[in-house]
This record gives structure tokens, C-alpha cells and sequence, in this order.
């Protein structure tokens, strides 16, 4: 009974309800569908807004908002679809730079009701190769593109900023970091990186930007660049609690090319100058009238279009009307860049009273977007110098006159680039070490000899006058007596016999005042008198000792000696 | 086995020469370096291209050789390394201080080469060669034959020998050989003589390197004695100083007479 009584009224229901409702009004969805075609840089954003809704409500495609400003619509088509139609419009967006975006809702009004879309996230491209390339895992965006402001291009001295942007909508802890457009080759940084931390929407963006300036020509491929993290979440503890996994965001590498200056058409005063339009004066700031040796003060300004504040000092040492002429400080210029405008101070000493003026000086630069050197001289100065101490009185100077011949031009001296004069002189010595040697005994040294010499005469004569006492003494008067008797008592066959004779003989000769040293050779005695006798014998002697022709008997050789002893008196003239 | 004692003299006299050896080998070995490379440089200016290149090259050149004169004191040598440094100066267009080099080579060295390049030097400087004047002095010290190390060599060696033959004498009576002790004697004792005598009263010579007025004071507010000033490169002889030697007496050509400032002039 019951289960008829539930049947009957579920019927009743169907047939009641289901006419009912398709009577009542259906709600309209809408969705947009961007064309992935038109997601690229500068290029404007097409999309599609579909709007499903009953047939009976009518799309106002008039009514179309997007962030509160009027959206034209083009309608396309519609389509039906169960429960309704699917209304089709085409609508245009204005182009965007690469990056993440979220497009806010669409609201329109359908059938007399305001509907709208949800919002939704979008990604617009770079139009060039070197694309960022998008990691996402899972719900996570972690992004790294490569920020190049300036060119691509360069020459030494032009300055570009690079760096990264890093998007991302999660916390990332960085792992590891390869971002080699910070330091790339062949660049100098100028000052720190600069951190820009910022959100965009949804996501967290991390810029990082550095200054470099071009150094070294050449082709450089820098990259590609990668950031490897691993996502976190902060809990209530502000301590870190890691996500699952990993996380890489990569770049493609990037090329850039430092192109050398020109050789063809560089002047001899260019030194890396670099600009489009630059301007160079020279001011002077001390007085122009000064004496030889005073210094004049000179003020080169470059301003202009181009890399003024990294703007060599033109090398005023040696262009034409300089060298030998002015001194430069010893002290380095002070560079000074201010507004706009280097300013480099430099000191000159002028050389000579013949000097008029501070000749002009030649400063030259490149311009990169002509390929082509430019040179601005500056005006001469006309200045006054005087010799020194002569004070401000008024004198008379002497005006050089010209040689026959010889004219006196701008460039009285060579420029730098200029091929030099054949050499007129004979080559160099080939030096050795002993070339700079002083010569043996060729300095004022050697005047030591005189002392030493003299010193060494003094005291072998001192050591000859000793000698000669000390032997005076060892022979004194009565020593041929005893020397006879030693001779007496000598065996037969001694072979002193024959020394002991000559010794006795010469002591005697000595005792006698015929000799002055008792310790003469026989040869310096002389051939006369009794001296000559007893040269002689003593040369008998030593012919038989030393010939061999026969032994002399030792006994009649004593009794010789004895003999030419006794006649040996003494001398009468002492 | 036997042990061998050394006296600690011996000893000390062998590691002190030793020493020394390794000293003198190695200061020559940095000078041959540095006299290399200031030839090498000299060679580079020669063949450079570009006048900018000559005057790097010459200058570093310069400065290798000028480190050398200090270092080693050329006075007393043979004079090259005076004229390398003459030659430098010349390629710096220097010509004064090229004319001064070249002076004191010639002096140490009769080599014809250092006369030519003076010669060059003095026409490029415009200035002219001076009187040849030579005093009693210079014929007596023999200046004018000899150089200065080469009389101290000739000095050193003839009292030398005078006092090994008279050492001989003195112990040996040979007549002859005291005879010529004495003859080695008088010789040196004349070379110090006239050594002596140039030291004291010889001509000093000495160079402009500016060009300077030669005035009649010692003074810039005095009149010039020439009409023109000199040419730097000319050599003048010094006679006096004034003003505790910021001004020099000077004569010129041998017959004027005047004051130039000390720092215009460099002695030979």
C-alpha cells in the first residue's frame, strides 16, 4: 500500500517538476580560452569567450567588461549544446612583454543577469630563440630568464646591464646557481649586483642586475643558466618545512660579441675614447703668465653622448708642440665627473721662455653607430713665460730667430703613428759583464800598493838586519878557533869536514874584517888578495866533491886549510 | 783512520771565499740579464715602425742602462756602457745629454765610433765642438795619451814591479836589478805626480744641457757676455763656484768668461 502511495507521488513529481523546470531560467557560464599563437612578446592577445546559456537569454555582448573598461566583442558563432547555446565571441587584448599574467574575469550580462569568468593565469612568450624555459611541478612555478638592457653588441668601454628574473610562487630555497651573465668574459662589473625583490600578482619575481662594462674583443657565449631549489613552506614556527622533490628553472645561453676597434683610419690620439657625440675643451685654470718651472693648470672637459665617465685622458705628454717643451706632475690627474662632464685636471711645467701658448690639444673617440673615428682639437692657449726669477718686471726676451731652411710648422715634432727617422748613428756596444767591471788595478785603489810596498820593504829589511845580528852573534870573534878544533876532532871520512873547513875559513875572514857577513857564498868573495885564495881552494874543494875525478886525501886537505887559516891576518883597514 | 784538522783560519779563509764567489757569480749573472735586456730593447727601438714604439722602446732601454750605471760606477771601465747610454739619449733626441755620454766614453775609450756619433750629436744639437786647449797639466799627467784607469793601471803596475825587485835586493845583492827598481820607481812616482797635479789643477769640463745665457754675474739680473745664449751640448770649463754652488764660473771657446746656473751644466 505504502509503495503504491510512494510510486504514485514520484510520478506525480517527474511530471510536475521536470516541465517546471524548463521553465525556470538556467545560469549562463562563461569561460575564455586564449589562442596559444598570440601569447608572445609585442604581440597582441587574441582570446575566445564562450558563453553557454539558454536559448531564451539573450548575450549582450555590449555589456562586455574586462578590469572595469569596456571589452569589444566579435561575435563568432554559436553552437548548440545540451541545455542551451554556446555563444562564441572573439575579443583582442594589447600586447604584453614576456612574463606570468593573470587574466582577471570577464563579466557580461546574459539574459538580463551579470556573469563572469574566472580568473585565470597565462604565460606570454619571448619572440626570440632564447625562450625561459618554464619548470613547473605540480602546482609550483619556478622561472629564470636572462635581463640584457642595452645591446648585444659592443665595443671596449660601452656599458650594458645584465641579469636574471626570477619568477616563481612558491618559496625557494636556491641549491644551485649558475647565472654566468654576472661575471661573462671579456666584461668588467662595475660596482655590486642590485637585488629587486618584488610580487606581481600571484607571483614572487627576484631581480638581479649588474653593471659591466666590454673589456676584450671577441665572441662570447654565456650560458645556459640554470637555478636548481628546493620549495618550502614557512610553518607557524617560521621554521622551513620542504616541499617533495626539486625544482630547475634554465635559460638558453645568450651570445654577445665585444668587436675591436677599427685599425683603418685610427688616430695616433685615440686611447678607447667611445661615444656617439662628444665634446672636449681645454680650460685653463692657473695664471698664464709664469716663469720656467712654474706650472700652468690645464682642465680638459669631455661631455656628450656617450661613456663619458670612462673617458680616457688624452695623451697631452706626446702630441706635436709637447715633448721637450712641457714637463708633466709626477702626480696623477684628478678625474672628476659631474654632471654629465668628466673633468681632468693636469699640471704642465713649461721648459723654456721661447714657449707662446699651450699648443691645442687633439682628442679622438669612436663612434660605434657610424664605425668611424672622430677628432676634436681644442684652441690654443696663448700664455707667457719667463725665465726663472725673474719676477713680473718687463724684460726683454730673445726672439728666436729662423734658421735658412727651416720652417717652423704646427708639427715641428713627429706624430706618434708616424714613421720614424732612419737612424744616423753607429749601433751600441755589445756589453759583457766584464764591461762594467773597473780595470784591474784601474781605480784609485791601486794607491794602496804605495803603503803596502812600502810596508813589505820595511819589514824585509827589518827581518835582513835581524838575520844578519842574530848570525853576527853566533860567529864572534874566536869561532874559527873553535871551529878548527871541531874540524880536529872530526873521524876520518866525516862528510862535514869539507862544510866545517869553509865555515871556519869564512868566520875567519869575517873575525879578520875581510868579509862584513860571515854568511857570504864563495863566489861573492873576490878573486884578489887573500879572499881570491880562499875562493879558489873552496872551489877546489867542491869541484872534488861534486866532479869525481878522485878523492882528495882528507889530510892534506886539512892541513891546506890549516895553511890559508893562518894566513889569513887581519885586514888593516877596517 | 786518519782524521783531518783543519785550522779554523784555513777554514774560515775557504767558506769566506767561497762565499764571496757565489756573490760575485751571481751579480754578474743579474747584470748580464739586465745588459740583455737593454740591448734587446735597443735593437726593438732600432727596428720599431712607428715613432711611439721607438721612444717605449728606448725609453725602457734607457732606464735598464741608467739602473746598470748606477749600480756599477762606470768611471774606471772601459767606457762602452757610457756610450750605449750616449746612443739612447740620441735616439731620445736628447742630444745634449747624448753629447755628455759620448764625452766621458771618449775619455775611457779612443774607440772611432764614439767620436763620429759625437759629431752627429753636436750637428743635430747645434753646438760646436770647443777649442782644443791643452794646458801644461794635461801633457804632464799624460792626459792626453792615457786615460785616467789606464795611468792607474800603468802606475800600479810599475810600483809593483819596483818593489818585487827591490824585495830582491834586499836579499840578494844584484846591482842591476836595483837599478831598475829605481827606474820602475821614478816612473810610477811620476804618474802620481801627474796624477796628483790633475786632481788638483787639472781642467774640469762639464756640459750645458739647457740653454742658458752666460752671464757676467752670478746672477740672472746680469747682462749676458754673448749676444745669444748657448746651445745646449756645449761643453764649457768649469773655473769656479758661487753662491754655494747654485752658479759656476765658466769659460767658454777660452776666451769668455761668464756664470751659468749649476743645474744647466752635467761635469764629463
Amino acid at each position: 500500500m505504502v509503495a503504491l502511495v510512494f510510486r504514485t507521488l514520484c510520478l506525480i513529481c517527474i511530471g510536475i517538476v521536470l516541465p517546471l523546470s524548463k521553465l525556470l531560467p538556467e545560469e549562463a557560464r562563461v569561460t575564455v580560452e586564449l589562442k596559444k599563437e598570440s601569447l608572445k612578446e609585442g604581440v597582441p592577445i587574441e582570446a575566445d569567450l564562450s558563453i553557454v546559456h539558454s536559448k531564451e537569454d539573450q548575450v549582450n555582448d555590449k555589456s562586455a567588461l574586462f578590469e572595469g573598461n569596456p571589452l569589444k566583442l566579435r561575435f563568432l558563432k554559436d553552437a548548440e549544446v545540451p541545455g542551451g547555446v554556446r555563444s562564441t565571441y572573439r575579443f583582442t587584448l594589447e600586447a604584453k612583454s614576456k612574463g606570468l599574467y593573470v587574466l582577471p574575469p570577464i563579466t557580461i550580462v546574459v539574459g538580463g543577469n551579470e556573469v563572469s569568468s574566472s580568473r585565470q593565469a597565462f604565460e606570454v612568450g619571448n619572440n626570440q630563440e632564447a625562450q625561459a624555459q618554464v619548470q613547473s611541478s605540480g602546482n609550483i612555478l619556478f622561472r629564470i630568464e636572462p635581463i640584457i638592457e642595452g645591446r648585444q653588441v659592443f665595443y671596449p668601454g660601452q656599458r650594458a646591464v645584465f641579469g636574471y628574473r626570477l619568477a616563481y610562487n612558491q618559496n625557494v630555497e636556491l641549491t644551485k646557481d649558475n647565472m654566468p651573465l654576472l661575471d661573462p668574459p671579456g666584461f668588467k662589473k662595475i660596482g655590486g649586483e642590485d637585488i629587486k625583490n618584488f610580487r606581481k600578482g600571484s607571483l614572487a619575481y627576484r631581480e638581479i642586475r649588474q653593471v659591466v662594462q666590454a673589456k676584450t674583443p671577441g665572441r662570447y657565449v654565456i650560458g645556459p643558466s640554470v637555478v636548481v631549489g628546493r620549495p618550502y613552506e614557512m610553518t607557524l614556527f617560521q621554521t622551513k618545512e620542504y616541499l617533495a622533490g626539486t625544482v630547475e628553472a634554465k635559460a638558453d645561453p645568450v651570445i654577445l660579441e665585444v668587436k675591436a676597434f677599427p685599425e683603418k683610419g685610427k688616430p695616433a690620439s685615440f686611447n678607447g675614447a667611445i661615444g656617439k657625440k662628444l665634446t672636449f675643451k681645454v680650460v685653463l685654470q692657473s695664471f698664464s703668465d709664469v716663469n720656467v718651472g712654474d706650472k700652468f693648470t690645464l682642465s680638459l672637459e669631455i661631455a656628450g653622448d656617450g661613456e663619458i665617465e670612462t673617458a680616457p685622458m688624452p695623451e697631452v705628454c706626446c702630441q706635436p708642440g709637447f715633448p721637450g717643451r712641457f714637463k708633466p706632475s709626477d702626480i696623477p690627474p684628478a678625474e672628476i665627473f659631474k654632471n654629465g662632464i668628466k673633468y681632468i685636471v693636469i699640471d704642465l711645467a713649461p721648459l723654456s721662455t721661447s714657449i707662446k701658448e699651450i699648443p691645442s690639444i687633439e682628442f679622438s673617440y669612436f663612434n660605434p653607430e657610424k664605425e668611424e673615428y672622430q677628432s676634436i682639437r681644442s684652441e690654443p692657449i696663448p700664455v707667457k713665460v719667463r725665465p726663472t726669477s725673474e719676477g713680473l718686471q718687463e724684460i726683454k726676451e730673445e726672439v728666436e730667430t729662423e734658421k735658412p731652411g727651416q720652417s717652423r710648422t704646427e708639427t715641428d715634432w713627429p706624430e706618434l703613428n708616424a714613421k720614424p727617422e732612419q737612424i744616423e748613428i753607429q749601433t751600441i756596444f755589445p756589453l759583457t759583464t766584464n764591461d762594467l767591471q773597473p780595470r784591474f788595478f784601474g781605480t784609485f785603489t791601486s794607491l794602496w800598493i804605495l803603503l803596502f810596498g812600502g810596508l813589505a820593504l820595511i819589514i824585509q829589511g827589518d827581518m835582513r838586519y835581524r838575520m844578519e845580528k842574530r848570525k853576527g852573534k853566533e860567529l864572534k870573534e874566536g869561532d874559527s878557533d873553535r871551529l878548527w878544533k871541531e874540524i880536529e876532532s872530526l873521524p876520518p871520512g866525516s862528510k862535514d869536514l869539507y862544510s866545517k873547513i869553509s865555515k871556519a875559513l869564512f868566520a875567519k875572514l869575517f873575525e879578520t874584517g875581510h868579509i862584513t857577513r860571515p854568511d857570504l857564498a864563495a863566489h861573492e868573495l873576490s878573486d884578489d888578495g887573500i879572499k881570491g885564495d880562499v875562493k879558489r881552494f873552496l872551489h877546489e874543494l867542491e869541484e872534488d866533491r861534486f866532479s869525481g875525478k878522485g878523492k882528495k886525501d882528507p889530510a892534506s886537505v886539512k892541513s891546506e886549510a890549516l895553511k890559508l887559516m893562518q894566513s889569513i891576518v887581519i885586514r888593516k883597514e877596517r | 783512520m786518519y782524521r783531518v784538522s783543519l785550522s779554523p783560519v784555513v777554514i774560515f779563509i775557504v767558506s769566506f771565499t767561497l762565499v764571496m764567489g757565489i756573490y760575485v757569480f751571481m751579480m754578474r749573472h743579474a747584470a748580464h740579464t739586465v745588459i740583455e735586456d737593454a740591448a734587446e730593447l735597443y735593437k726593438k727601438g732600432e727596428m720599431a715602425q712607428t715613432v711611439f714604439e721607438r721612444q717605449t722602446y728606448f725609453n725602457q732601454a734607457l732606464q735598464l742602462y741608467a739602473d746598470l750605471e748606477n749600480k756599477y760606477d762606470p768611471r774606471y771601465t772601459n767606457g762602452k756602457l757610457y756610450y750605449n747610454i750616449g746612443n739612447t739619449f740620441y735616439q731620445l733626441n736628447q742630444y745634449p745629454f747624448a753629447i755628455l755620454y759620448y764625452l766621458k766614453a771618449s775619455k775611457l775609450n779612443s774607440d772611432a765610433r764614439i767620436q763620429e756619433n759625437l759629431a752627429t750629436a753636436r750637428t743635430k744639437a747645434g753646438a760646436e765642438a770647443p777649442k782644443v786647449r791643452r794646458g801644461f797639466i794635461d801633457t804632464f799627467s799624460l792626459e792626453r795619451w792615457l786615460s785616467l784607469p789606464s795611468r792607474l793601471q800603468i802606475f800600479s803596475y810599475t810600483a809593483l814591479l819596483g818593489f818585487i825587485l827591490f824585495s830582491v835586493t834586499i836579499w840578494r845583492s844584484q846591482p842591476l836589478l836595483r837599478i831598475a827598481s829605481y827606474a820602475f820607481f821614478s816612473l810610477s812616482a811620476y804618474l802620481l805626480l801627474g796624477l796628483i797635479s790633475q786632481a788638483f789643477w787639472g781642467m774640469e769640463e762639464a756640459v750645458l744641457i739647457n740653454g742658458e745665457n752666460l752671464r757676467k754675474g752670478a746672477s740672472q739680473e746680469f747682462a749676458s757676455v754673448l749676444e745669444e745664449p748657448l746651445n745646449p751640448g756645449t761643453v764649457l770649463e768649469v773655473i769656479g763656484e758661487e753662491k754655494n754652488g747654485e752658479w759656476l764660473k765658466v769659460v767658454f771657446n777660452e776666451d769668455q768668461m761668464g756664470y751659468v746656473p749649476a743645474k744647466s751644466l752635467r761635469k764629463i
